[in-house]
């Protein structure tokens, strides 16, 4: 005869002293096998914290061009910086006539070439004239921006970012006619 | 491996991914976002066909900007340098202050930042004011070319 295996004795005076309001604690089967338990992470906080920070950034980015600047010379009107003993060079004169609305004509002073409205166009004239190229004028040569008083400003800076371009060092603003 | 036995209904998430993308996109609004200087007023940069202007960063500059009478005005409603603002055909006080400035630092640059709009009878008054300081190497701020 086969001997079954023993059933544990329920001690009931164990439970006979439990009040009503007592729980009994069970130990669970699937804790209380392990030895150093994970720890859990809770990530709600982080990805909150993340997503505001990309939300700010997204709204203040800002993908608009930046601005730069153009190293320019203002005359001092102290007298001329050629030395004595140079005669003093005839200046490109640049002017600039307001058309009405955004335009603009733009001629050089003494030269019957049309430029019409276009600054690229000045910036390709101003190139022609140089030494290198076959013109009259070396790249120190002063220049001078003479627009109409009603011009505006951007037109003013175009001129002088063509003669830049171009490669002038001695580029200067004359009075407002 | 064993197979895990879940409760029925619970979904397990693998967020791993989601942050990586999450990161990655924060790095890069933060390397291509620039905090723009609060001393700028708004105002449209000349915007020169092939512009040579160039981006340099660090400088020790007074921008004396030229801010128009309302957008697209072609008339100067005053000169603002930082907080300072200076009215109209008053500029003897512009020449005073940046010849503090200069005073106090000799190597500040200075840039004419002017709306685009604007007359060139409004801005070269300015000018004038700036070479009555003793200065003559000014830079004209406008848009950098996009590549």
């Amino acid at each position: 005869m086969s001997q079954q295996p023993s059933k544990p004795k329920i001690n009931p005076d164990v439970f006979e002293n439990i009040e009503a309001t007592e729980t009994v604690h069970h130990a669970s089967g699937g804790g209380g096998g392990r030895k150093g338990g994970v720890a859990q992470l809770n990530l709600t906080s982080m990805m909150d914290v993340c997503f505001l920070l990309l939300v700010f950034f997204i709204l203040t980015s800002n993908f608009a061009p930046s601005e730069g600047i153009l190293p320019a010379e203002l005359p001092s009107g102290q007298g001329a910086k050629a030395s004595d003993e140079e005669p003093p060079k005839e200046p490109l004169t640049i002017a600039l006539r307001n058309l009405g609305g955004q335009t603009v004509n733009i001629e050089i002073v003494g030269d019957t070439t049309p430029i019409g409205q276009s600054f690229d166009d000045l910036f390709k004239v101003l190139k022609a004239n140089e030494v290198s190229q076959g013109g009259q004028f070396t790249l120190d040569n002063p220049i001078v921006i003479k627009p109409d008083a009603t011009v505006g400003w951007g037109h003013v800076v175009n001129a002088f970012n063509a003669a830049v371009r171009a490669r002038y060092t001695n580029v200067n603003f004359a009075q407002p006619q | 491996m064993p197979k895990k036995k879940h409760a029925s209904g619970a979904i397990e998430l693998n967020l791993t991914s989601m942050m990586d993308v999450t990161f990655l996109l924060i790095i890069f609004f933060l390397l291509v976002n620039r905090m723009s200087s609060a001393q700028l007023p708004k105002l449209q940069a000349p915007d020169p066909v092939e512009s040579k202007a160039l981006d340099l960063p660090e400088r020790s500059t007074v921008i004396i900007n030229v801010v128009p009478d309302g957008e697209g005005a072609e008339l100067a409603k005053s000169v603002m340098v930082g907080i300072r603002e200076i009215p109209p055909n008053a500029y003897g006080e512009l020449t005073e202050l940046l010849k503090f400035e200069t005073t106090k630092n000799p190597a500040v640059e200075v840039d004419l930042r002017a709306d685009a709009n604007l007359r060139y009878s409004e801005v070269q008054p300015v000018m004038k004011a700036i070479t009555n300081a003793g200065i003559t190497k000014v830079n004209l701020v406008a848009k950098v070319k996009e590549p």
